[in-house]
């Protein structure tokens, strides 16, 4: 005989195993709506995601291009040994004031690697002896005042650097700026400059929805670019631009109704809409530039970041085509079309009001910069590409834009 | 005709939101069984189930189609009760529930617990969260106790104390209960 536990426990297993409960259509549609929102979070993860991998990647390569892949480097110099040079009696032997230190600023020297030229240190020339302590801390004035002394004709090496205001060549260490006269290597370029401006113009295409729109936009601003290292720079600024683009046969919205004709189990309604839009925006880019590749006067530089924009002003007309397609249910679950309907709705920029609306780091920006006249003053041509990471603007649509920029640098 | 689970998952897998309705439509029934028995009220298993079922849907490229869907989905509402249980801990007080009316169960021996799904849930609901959920676990869908301890974060033995309470906490419950629809007959 069974005990009343056992019976309770099989008694409440019958009663769940036969278990129904009516279908709750209202369940249904708060998970629908929640699927809904799963997938919309599922791409901005994407999209942030991507994001992450290219920053990384950004800083991957800037490192390497950094610490690895040291720029200009004369390879003919590279085997040349580093030689010690010796005590001299400079303030005896030049008429240049020995605490005299020199300002080291691109302004000030220049570089010739002429080869033909043969003014250099010649090894047989320089006296083998220790330099005993204290050679780090000599002022440059010295070593310049000495190289005069020291500088004898070889055919083999060539000078490294010519000093402005001094008729001599020196050479020094990259590594430790000491000046330490170690021959074969050059001085490193200043590290880093002040803030840049750059006042900016720019024309783009636009797509949207998968389709390149047609009409053209523009844009002016100003921006200012922060050096961070002497490759590696931030730039923020405002843009504000004008789009104009149209699209056609865009998918608007689709969805199922219930027939209220005899004939049909349920209506399909696809509506496609040909759309011109107007937006008047103001951009707040901020973007690292990374510099790929330099050479006196021109340099070309990869630039990525995020774009927030405040749209101030959106319009949008035109016309929305809309099928209405009957289907009938078959035996066996087949659903048949059996007629469509297609009718126009036109609509203009007063029919659809949007109001003011702000897109904070919705945009991604990919640039390629190439520089000319870096220093100072110059100009850059910048093809660019803006991406969407989700839908932006109040019309809540996935466009972006391709185009140029000319950058003029204002001062340094 | 009406689609085969594999075939409908197969389609559900591509998003189609139709196929994800009839599922959903399909298992709703089964689904609510579970998850009525692990929650207090009609709003929490609907809760459970929705959650449940947002977790197949974002996962049914790990479901193996060759085993029985049924099978998977009951795992899948079973440990979302139990975090939806976990969940609400946080914001209920621990009761003691020793404080019963011990009822033997010789003097229950001759009954028949003629109970309807209504009434049993009526029951389940006095029970404590942890004896409910243990009393599920072991008597209704089978798990040993060691299973229950690794679901549960509990020890083999806790499980075992809980199924023992719970049993007994059902029998004065379900005593009190026939003695009031007795009264109440009257």
């Amino acid at each position: 005989m069974k005990r009343f536990d056992e019976k309770l426990s099989d008694r409440i297993r019958e009663e769940f195993d036969r278990y129904d409960e009516p279908f709750d259509q209202e369940g249904w549609d708060r998970l629908s709506m929640r699927l809904d929102q799963a997938g919309r979070s599922r791409k901005t993860l994407l999209f942030s995601r991507l994001g992450q991998a290219a920053a990384v990647l950004l800083l991957v390569a800037s490192a390497v291009y950094m610490f690895v892949m040291k720029p200009d480097t004369d390879d003919h110099l590279a085997d040349v040994p580093a030689m010690a040079m010796p005590m001299e009696p400079l303030d005896a032997a030049l008429p240049v004031a020995a605490d005299r230190s020199l300002d080291i600023r691109p302004a000030t020297y220049s570089v010739t690697r002429d080869p033909q030229q043969v003014i250099a240190i010649a090894k047989e020339d320089v006296p083998a002896a220790d330099p005993g302590p204290g050679i780090a801390e000599r002022p440059v004035s010295s070593m310049i005042a000495m190289a005069p002394a020291l500088a004898a004709p070889d055919p083999v090496k060539p000078p490294i650097l010519h000093i402005a205001g001094h008729d001599a060549h020196f050479y020094g260490d990259r590594d430790s700026h000491s000046l330490a006269m170690l021959p074969g290597r050059e001085l490193d370029p200043p590290a880093r400059e002040g803030v840049r401006w750059n006042m900016l113009v720019g024309s783009h295409a636009t797509y949207a929805e998968n389709q390149l729109a047609s009409g053209l936009g523009i844009g002016a601003g100003v921006m200012a670019e922060y050096p961070l290292t002497s490759s590696l720079s931030l730039s923020s600024g405002l843009v504000l631009s004008h789009s104009n683009f149209s699209v056609k046969e865009m998918p608007v919205e689709s969805y199922i109704e219930e027939s209220d004709v005899g004939h049909a189990s349920f209506v399909r309604f696809d509506i496609y809409g040909d759309h011109t839009y107007r937006h008047y925006a103001a951009d707040v880019p901020l973007n690292l530039k990374v510099r790929l590749w330099e050479r006196p006067g021109h340099a070309l530089s990869l630039q990525t970041g995020v774009s927030t924009l405040f749209y101030f002003q959106q319009h949008v007309e035109g016309v929305n085509t809309i099928y209405a397609k009957d289907y009938v249910e078959l035996p066996g679950g087949m659903h048949v079309n059996t007629s469509t309907d297609i009718s126009h709705q036109e609509f203009t920029a007063d029919d659809v009001i949007v109001s003011n609306h702000l897109d904070p780091a919705r945009i991604l920006n990919v640039s390629f910069l190439y520089e000319t006249g870096i220093q100072r003053r110059g100009l850059s041509i910048e093809p660019y590409v803006k991406l969407p990471l989700g839908p932006v603007s109040g019309h809540q649509l996935r466009f972006g834009t391709g185009g140029v920029n000319i950058r003029y640098h204002i001062f340094n | 005709m009406q689609l085969s689970d594999k075939e409908l998952v197969s389609k559900c897998r591509k998003g189609r939101r139709r196929c994800q309705e009839e599922l959903y439509r399909r298992y709703f029934g089964f689904g609510m069984s579970i998850c009525l028995r692990y929650t207090t009220n009609r709003e929490d298993a609907l809760e459970v189930l929705n959650d449940s079922f947002l977790k197949v849907f974002e996962n049914l490229g790990t479901y193996d189609e060759e085993r029985p869907f049924r099978a998977w989905l009951r795992r899948i509402l079973i440990n979302t009760a139990l975090d939806h249980y976990r969940r609400s801990l946080r914001y209920k007080l621990v009761v003691s529930h020793d404080n019963y009316e011990e009822i033997a169960e010789s003097r229950l021996q001759d009954e028949e617990p003629g109970l309807s799904a209504e009434e049993i849930l009526q029951l389940f609901r006095q029970l404590p969260g942890n004896l409910r959920i243990t009393y599920n676990l072991y008597e209704v869908e089978g798990y040993s106790h060691e299973e229950i301890a690794g679901m549960m974060n509990i020890s083999p033995g806790t499980s075992r104390a809980n199924l023992s309470r719970a049993k007994k906490m059902l029998r004065c419950i379900y005593s009190e209960y026939k003695n009031r629809s007795c009264h109440e007959a009257v």
